[in-house]
């Protein structure tokens, strides 16, 4: 785990450039949101999951969640069908902010395409990069003052 | 310069406006269409909640049906709004690339809505930004906002009020005011403002709209074409209508009713009497609004409604409620005379003890009608209870006893059967006939060890003897009475001194209830 400019980034997991990540556990992979979300889009209040045995293709909304009035959609970052569903999530979606690489994480998916899928997605030293670009991005529009507070 | 496009789709249904807000944002998400700011308008008059809501938890659904109130659901986040035909609904949808953004915040929300607060300027009105985002002129809000997103596309939208009937929206939408009375329609109307009233005249949609189209011109450095809906968003909204007419999107949502529950509390604090009524959500445990009012004094006048936006989304635990109250104070500048931000955080945490009466049998309408004294009802209902206190108001007028300790339980008044029942329970029934016997009673248990009592009173006198009961410091549950009781009628000095003529009513289901929760056999 390392701390970009306040922001917790796990090095070794593959990303979505919409900040979902991505954890390769054998045939399945892990997915939840990073820690930059959680601290940018503030304290989630509602999470609408997918039911297991749903199938999704990567790039297609997997989830929707509220924060600040603001419905926002995340992404499955691999294609497959969903075999596990976190929902303690239904009970608090705060988790997502609290522990955002633990607790947090939002389902796991039996991939179908992995290999290839996962050349789609940030991972290794573009990581870093990535993350720091996103950062100068918002702070360079104003939108990092929330961050700063929280 | 970049060239936006402004669009005015007039006036619609809801499912219309709906659909377009969808068919909009896909073609934005499909990069069909430039950013567009667009104006929309409703008629029927629309009831809209937000994409997480329930119809049933939010809305007086006969009452729309019968006034021709359409019911719809928003694909954006918020709560429940009313939208009569003279609002007019401003909507911003964009590529997040071009504002530079992968995750909206609240910085964003900012950004938008000093577009509108850069109108409203314009025509003449100190508007301003409140967290999370809303918009609104001198602690009234005028603008309420919310929004979504689609693969790269976002839109955000927002209501302007022109013109507002307040009393239509309390009918249409749940909003926890009892009883539509000219004092709860009046703490409304100082929560909400619109154009007119701002400015004394109404002013033409046009002069609207084009104060805020300049708005976005100057915020976002951009110019603005007029322009109309393309072949592939007809196409895209026509494909929609059927979703968006359909009762599985308009009820997508449906939460056990028990989900949302209303909880009340007072508290009178040395600057004077609180009131708090939460809107709580007791499955996802969060606070989903907060109402204060009371009789205190607060600077800037805006104090409480900063207080009561500042309390919305948080969970609803007393931790949460402390850290956030006290941040509150801390921070703002805001000053409430004789009333500390303890007093606050004590109100609002005893309503939210209430979201564990249920598990007594006791009903979310019920909850409210029960006060406690010196402990919660779960700490009270643990301890033995031998006694009964009565209150003579609720004995026939006629009766002899009226004003006497004891009742012949002659089955006229509620009163008997109260009785009754106490002793079914082994526990001693006495009527309170005065102020100076109830505090006599008090200290005279509390003398003779014992634990705890359950008593009846209306709301108003245990809001303003709360303080008595608590120097006495004996526990115990308070029932509510119904009918006009002296509070009501402005009797309460005759009612002081024992001499107040009107009959009320005893709660006896609710008594049953409280009895069936205390397990122990009680004993004098």
């Amino acid at each position: 785990m390392i701390d970009i400019k306040g922001y917790r980034v796990e090095e070794e997991l593959y990303y979505t450039k919409d900040h979902v990540w991505a954890k390769v556990e054998g045939e399945n992979v892990r997915v939840g949101v990073d820690d930059y979300t959680g601290k940018t889009a503030g304290e989630f209040t509602y999470v609408d999951l997918p039911f297991e045995g749903d199938e999704v293709e990567q790039g297609e909304t997997l989830a929707k969640v509220q924060s600040s009035k603001w419905v926002g959609k995340l992404v499955a970052p691999v294609s497959g069908e969903i075999v596990e569903v976190n929902e303690a999530l239904d009970r608090d979606a705060s988790l997502l902010n609290k522990d955002p690489y633990g607790k947090g994480w939002i389902v796991l998916i039996k991939a179908i395409n992995l290999e290839s899928e996962l050349r789609d997605l940030i991972s290794g030293d573009a990581v870093k990069d990535w993350m720091r670009l996103e950062v100068e991005k918002a702070e360079k529009e104003g939108y990092r003052e929330k961050a700063e507070q929280a | 310069m970049k060239k936006w496009r402004v669009l005015d789709t007039g006036i619609r249904t809801a499912a219309e406006n709906m659909a377009l807000d969808a068919a909009i944002l896909e073609a934005k998400a499909k990069e069909l269409i430039p950013n567009t700011l667009r104006f929309l308008r409703f008629s029927p008059p629309a009831v809209l909640v937000g994409y997480h809501q329930s119809i049933e938890r939010e809305v007086r659904v006969n009452f729309c049906c019968q006034n021709g109130i359409d019911i719809n659901r928003r694909i954006t986040g918020g709560g429940a709004i009313f939208f009569d035909r003279s609002q007019l609904g401003w909507e911003l949808i964009g590529s997040k690339e071009s504002l530079n953004f992968s995750v909206a915040s609240e910085t964003f929300f900012r950004k938008v809505c000093s577009a509108v607060i850069c109108a409203l300027r314009k025509l003449g009105l100190e508007a301003s930004f409140r967290p999370k985002n809303d918009i609104e002129i001198d602690g009234r809000k005028i603008s309420g906002t919310g929004g979504t997103e689609e693969g790269g596309a976002f839109l955000f939208q927002g209501t302007l009020l022109m013109d507002f009937d307040v009393e239509m929206m309390l009918k249409a939408l749940k909003i926890p005011v009892e009883k539509l009375k000219d004092k709860e329609i009046e703490s409304v109307k100082d929560r909400v403002t619109w154009l007119k009233r701002e400015l004394g005249y109404l002013p033409s949609l046009g002069e609207v709209k084009g104060a805020i189209r300049k708005g976005f011109e100057e915020v976002f450095q951009v110019e603005f074409f007029e322009g109309n809906l393309t072949a592939e968003e007809r196409d895209l909204f026509q494909g929609k209508m059927d979703e968006f007419r359909s009762d599985k999107w308009i009820h997508k949502v449906r939460y056990p009713a028990h989900e949302r529950q209303i909880l009340k509390s007072s508290h009178k604090a040395k600057g004077g009497l609180i009131r708090v009524t939460l809107v709580v959500n007791s499955r996802l445990r969060r606070i989903q609004s907060a109402l204060i009012t009371g009789d205190f004094f607060a600077f800037p006048r805006r104090t409480i409604f900063d207080l009561e936006a500042a309390l919305k989304d948080i969970e609803a635990r007393e931790e949460c409620v402390r850290k956030k109250v006290l941040h509150f104070f801390k921070n703002g500048g805001y000053k409430v005379l004789d009333v500390s931000p303890e007093d606050f955080i004590e109100v609002i945490t005893e309503a939210l003890s209430k979201i564990e009466y249920p598990r007594y049998g006791i009903s979310l309408s019920e909850a409210n009608r029960i006060f406690t004294v010196n402990g919660t009802l779960e700490e009270i209902l643990k301890k033995n209870i031998p006694i009964l206190l009565l209150p003579y108001c609720a004995k026939l007028k006629g009766c002899k006893f009226r004003y006497e300790k004891d009742c012949t339980e002659c089955g006229k008044c509620s009163v008997g059967e109260a009785c009754r029942i106490a002793r079914g329970k082994e526990i001693v029934p006495t009527t309170i006939v005065n102020f100076e016997d109830l505090m006599g009673t008090l200290k005279m248990c509390k003398t003779q060890g014992i634990e705890a009592f359950v008593g009846s009173c209306c709301e108003a006198f245990y809001t303003r003897h709360r303080e008595d009961f608590e120097r006495i410091g004996l526990p115990g549950i308070l029932i509510d009475i119904d009918n006009n009781t002296c509070y009501d009628l402005s009797k309460e000095q005759q009612a002081y001194a024992g001499t107040f003529e009107n009959q009320t009513q005893l709660k006896l289901d609710l008594l049953r209830k409280i009895f069936s929760n205390i397990s122990s056999p009680a004993r004098m």
